[in-house]
């Protein structure tokens, strides 16, 4: 009976502790447009209490009862906008939305409060993200004076890009499929326009883009090296509003504005390139062009619970049919025109439903369906072939967030997505049909699960953070299932008030895998889950960081050590043929890899000069048993120093200027150095076989490039409501080759022979564009 | 308020504003280091008994470039190595081989015992260099009988029957149109599309009666060669190097690939094996 009395005892004492807590908890939105405000940072200064908003600007913060003071200011900051303050009384539970008025630069007192903004990245254990806000996105200079989200991003530590102007991403020696692109949550499978030049984000439509490359939370999974978290827009859920650009290769137009006023909201951006017109009105015959178009819709529906539904569709289209070019040599027996195409695109949708339980617990749950597919389709007479594969996913995933304490946070959940793949399926007529039989492809369905949970608390007065968790994952494909355990840990220990010390480890594993055989992305690509003969690819990261931040000049320093080892990756055989092959698993080999490296980031994110530096100082290699007679190799994208400056300056009320200087050491290649004559198989001929060096053994040239660009914005003392900028940009402003590959060419100046050269893809290319907004 | 057709006319003249002020850039030059001269070899066994290996130099990337005609000629004499020094032992006993045309070493009475080892060493005296191979002799297969289905006039469905030894085998067939009879090769750098090698290992075949069938097509001419070779499992993998390496998208989009050799310190292929020849008339 005493035991008894004793335990109900202990619980009214923790349930009047609970009680005399206070709780502060809601979203941190945009004051001006009702968007989400992500790892804001919630605290009461000098106490060492503090939260970050989540990803749907959701916080919660718990202040102990052993508080002193009767009252609890609390600050919100986060940069780009002036702090805020509201100051609650103790012992109660309150639920406050913090309405963030975005701070207007004006040249004679730029001040941006970015203290605290700047010290949460020493603050939180997280280490090896990268975040920056879409808005200083588009000022960046870029090819063809498109705003791209994707070469932004390459321009940051670690993050090595493929060829020039392209949108693959190597990021920590990793391959391009090695990073998980999720758009409100779908992934994204081709993130490329135009053969990967143009990425398919309309940054009109973004809100916000946080990259991860190491120390990986719980919750990421799925790929080895990165995941690019990308947010649409919510759409201004107070003021109806459109913007919009006309380019030289596209124009786009966005719209947003609330269905219900501060309820619900909608947002609709669409982009097309129109160079297939400009081409037509010239005179020329261009039949290529792309477009995308973003939508979502939200609602709250009710004080706990929001729906969100995002959409979104990206096509790149070649349709060349002889018709329709003007040609005196047109066959005049032909029944029907010569005709050649492609359909290459992503579609993609989520359902989001946000629920906050209580004052501690927020939900999301979200369904998705995402679909990548390419169509291949020929004609000729009276012969057509269409080629076809797709990849499809319908998933579903759970995410909770418990905010237990003010210094301590649990993060749980699952995911499950059903993969299904359709590669190479084959429908051909006409005497073709006798040639290329017709065929449905392998079909093959996946599915992917993982469950994860994490827990974040600080130890002794906030001098320690430590993040740890754990993702359960695996897969079930036929006559196979696969499932692995991933450790994830990182711990941050302050060194001082403005400094810290990061470690992490996280093990990654990933169950699909992009069979190309090119470092182009080209429409014959194909996504291919693991199988009984194919693993899933492991990598195994530590990183160590170092943080600091400078109040003064508001300069945020990041040095980061890393190394990582990679399993079972993916290649394919010395001269395997993947197009039409349905048994191209044969032709796939597996080894693995190593990289390590130093990245330096110094970063100001406010003020009339701010920008970037980035340094990396990198090595990857491979292994595989069947090539390079088994020794280790490195990688394509091994690239030694890259080094990456980014500035925008505001010059006056009306202009700005940014730029970018970007010097990498030269990407690898295997080069033909010798040559000799054999007689051929039937000894009818001589082969004259080329002698290469080891793969990769050469290392082309370092490249340097400066990208410019000019802004000019609408007079600031004439207030409208209709605001329009021009930009006025160069890429390559000094025309310097970016080298893509070592050919062999006749000497140009006269004499008898041959010489190594390195073309470079993009000279200088000067680009104009106008912006608006209203 | 500007309308489309002026909006259009504006874009397309910036576009080539823009056009025209673009530049390419120039080509970087860079400097590689050459791979170094080393001695190459080539043999065939020689019904009967013998066999002759070709020596030559392999050469630098810089020297010529395929599809420049004027050099193969020329390249082709400076490239083979003549006064070589080239042995060949077997069964503890050392032939000598003699040039019989530059670059051209034979051994006229060297007995070729199928599974036996043969070991060769080639010296080239300016080079200074000494390479070694070794290789097993591989016997004639004979090809029992050839079949076909005529499809039409350039398109036939071959069959080729014949007796699969024990023992793991590799096998190239190789169907030669009239035009290139192999006994009448004059022209030793004329190509010709109408010679069709295809490649197959044992493990295809259900049983030793073996059947390998083929649609060969662009055929220009009823009379067809066959040829049935027995191969070193190396020679095997350096003809499906060739084959798979060989296709313009292969050659545009892959990594390139050193071919595989087993000639120590140098490059070729040292490799004794006797083809069985058939010749088919087809009919209509």
């Amino acid at each position: 009976m005493r035991k008894w009395t004793l335990l109900l005892y202990a619980a009214v004492a923790m349930a009047l502790q609970v009680h005399a807590q206070t709780t502060i908890s809601g979203h941190i939105k945009d004051a001006k447009t009702g968007e989400p405000i992500f790892y804001a940072t919630i605290l009461v200064p000098g106490s060492g209490y503090g939260a970050t908003s989540n990803e749907y600007g959701y916080f919660s913060l718990t202040i102990p009862n052993d508080y002193s003071g009767d009252s609890i200011k609390v600050e919100c900051t986060i940069l780009g906008y002036p702090k805020m303050n509201k100051t609650f009384a103790k012992g109660a539970s309150y639920t406050y939305e913090f309405a963030m008025m975005e701070q207007q630069l004006e040249l004679k007192t730029i001040e941006i409060v970015a203290d605290r903004g700047g010290l949460s990245r020493v603050n939180e254990a997280q280490m090896s993200a990268i975040r920056i806000p879409i808005k200083d996105i588009r000022k960046i200079p870029c090819l063809g004076g498109e705003t791209d989200i994707i070469k932004v991003v390459q321009l940051m530590p670690g993050v090595q890009r493929g060829g020039e102007g392209g949108t693959g991403m190597f990021v920590r020696g990793g391959t391009a499929d090695q990073n998980l692109v999720l758009l409100d949550e779908a992934t994204i499978y081709n993130i490329g326009h135009l053969f990967g030049f143009f990425s398919v984000f309309n940054s009109d439509a973004l809100h916000d883009m946080t990259m991860v490359k190491g120390a990986f939370p719980g919750e990421y999974g799925g790929r080895l090296s990165s995941i690019l978290d990308i947010r649409m827009k919510e759409g201004n859920n107070r003021e109806f509003h459109g913007s919009g650009g006309i380019g030289l290769l596209s124009s786009r137009i966005t719209l947003e504005g609330p269905i219900e006023k501060d309820t619900s909201s909608f947002m609709i951006a669409a982009r097309r390139t129109y160079i297939d017109k400009v081409f037509n009105a010239a005179g020329l015959f261009l039949p290529y062009y792309f477009y995308d178009v973003n939508l979502k819709a939200n609602r709250w529906m009710g004080p706990k619970d929001r729906l969100f539904f995002s959409s979104y569709l990206g096509q790149d289209v070649l349709a060349f049919n002889e018709s329709d070019v003007e040609t005196d040599e047109a066959d005049s027996t032909r029944t029907s025109p010569f005709g050649f195409g492609f359909t290459l695109g992503n579609f993609s949708n989520t359902l989001r439903w946000n629920h906050i339980y209580n004052n501690k617990t927020f939900s999301n749950i979200s369904f998705i369906h995402t679909k990548f597919n390419y169509d291949i389709k020929g004609n000729f007479d009276n012969n057509n072939i269409l080629i076809r594969s797709d990849v499809r996913d319908l998933g579903v995933k759970v995410d909770y967030d418990y905010f237990k304490a003010a210094d301590h946070k649990i993060k749980y959940g699952g995911q499950l997505t059903q993969h299904l793949f359709k590669p190479n399926v084959v429908s051909t007529s006409g005497e073709i049909a006798d040639y290329l039989k017709a065929r449905e492809g392998q079909r093959l369905a996946s599915y992917e699960y993982a469950l994860y949970g994490s827990t974040e608390k600080d130890f002794r007065a906030g001098l320690w953070k430590i993040n740890a968790g754990m993702r359960i994952s695996g897969s079930f494909v036929k006559a196979a299932s696969y499932s692995g355990i991933e450790p994830r840990v990182s711990a941050r220990y302050m060194l001082n008030e403005f400094s810290s010390l990061k470690l992490g480890y996280s093990r990654m594993k990933q169950y699909m895998h992009l069979v190309s055989s090119s470092s182009v992305a080209l429409p014959t690509d194909l996504w291919y889950p693991v199988t009984a003969g194919i693993r899933p690819q492991r990598s195994d990261q530590v990183v160590l960081a170092y943080n600091r931040w400078f109040a003064k000049p508001k300069l945020q320093f990041e040095a980061e050590a890393y190394y990582k080892h990679m399993d079972a990756l993916i290649e394919y055989r010395e001269g395997a043929n993947l197009i039409l092959n349905d048994n191209f698993e044969k032709e796939l080999i597996q080894g693995s890899g190593d990289s390590y490296g130093f990245e330096f980031l110094v970063q100001r994110s406010s003020g009339r000069l701010n920008g970037w530096i980035a340094y990396t100082l990198s090595w990857a290699t491979r292994q595989f048993d069947q090539l390079n007679d088994g020794k280790v190799f490195w990688a394509r994208y091994d690239r030694r120093h890259n080094f990456n400056i980014v500035a925008n300056y505001t010059l006056t009320k009306r202009w700005d200027v940014s730029a970018v200087w970007e010097y990498a050491s030269g990407a690898r290649f295997t080069a033909q150095v010798g040559q000799y004559l054999v007689p051929n198989a039937t000894f009818t001929g001589v082969d004259v076989i080329p002698i290469y060096t080891e793969r990769n053994a050469v290392s082309m040239s370092p490249s340097h490039r400066l990208d410019i660009n000019f802004i000019l914005k609408a007079r600031p003392n004439k207030p409208k409501k209709f605001k329009s900028e021009w930009h006025f940009g160069c890429y390559n402003f000094y025309n310097r080759a970016t080298p893509f590959r070592i050919q062999i060419r006749p000497n140009d100046d006269g004499t008898v022979g041959y010489h190594y050269e390195q073309p470079g893809l993009f000279g200088f290319i000067p680009s104009i564009a106008y912006n608006f907004t209203f | 308020m500007m309308n489309l057709r002026t909006l259009r006319n504006c874009i397309v003249a910036l576009w080539a504003i823009c056009l025209c002020a673009g530049c390419v850039p120039e080509p970087l030059p860079i400097e590689l280091d050459e791979a170094e001269s080393l001695p190459v070899v080539w043999s065939q066994a020689l019904p009967g008994n013998g066999a002759i290996v070709y020596l030559a130099k392999s050469f630098t990337a810089l020297s010529y470039q395929e599809g420049d005609s004027t050099a193969t000629d020329e390249l082709l004499a400076q490239m083979l190595v003549s006064n070589g020094i080239i042995t060949i032992s077997h069964a503890g006993e050392t032939d000598t081989l003699v040039e019989i045309t530059s670059g051209v070493y034979a051994a006229l009475s060297m007995a070729i015992v199928p599974g036996d080892e043969y070991q060769l060493t080639a010296t080239d005296p300016v080079l200074g260099k000494t390479v070694r191979a070794t290789t097993t002799a591989y016997g004639v297969v004979p090809i029992d009988s050839v079949g076909y289905t005529r499809i039409d006039s350039a398109t036939a469905h071959v069959r080729v029957h014949f007796n699969d030894p024990q023992g793991n085998n590799y096998y190239a067939l190789h169907f030669y149109s009239r035009y290139t009879n192999p006994l009448e090769v004059d022209d030793p750098l004329a190509a010709d599309n109408t010679v069709v090698t295809k490649l197959v290992t044992d493990l295809e075949f259900e049983s030793n009666q073996a059947m390998f069938e083929v649609e060969l097509t662009e055929l220009d001419s009823d009379t067809l060669y066959v040829s049935l070779n027995n191969i070193s499992p190396i020679y095997f993998d350096y003809l499906g190097q060739r084959q798979r390496g060989g296709t313009i998208y292969n050659q545009l989009v892959q990594e390139p690939i050193n071919y595989v050799t087993n000639v120590q310190g140098g490059y070729g292929m040292f490799t004794l094996h006797l083809p069985s020849l058939q010749m088919l008339i087809m009919e209509d």
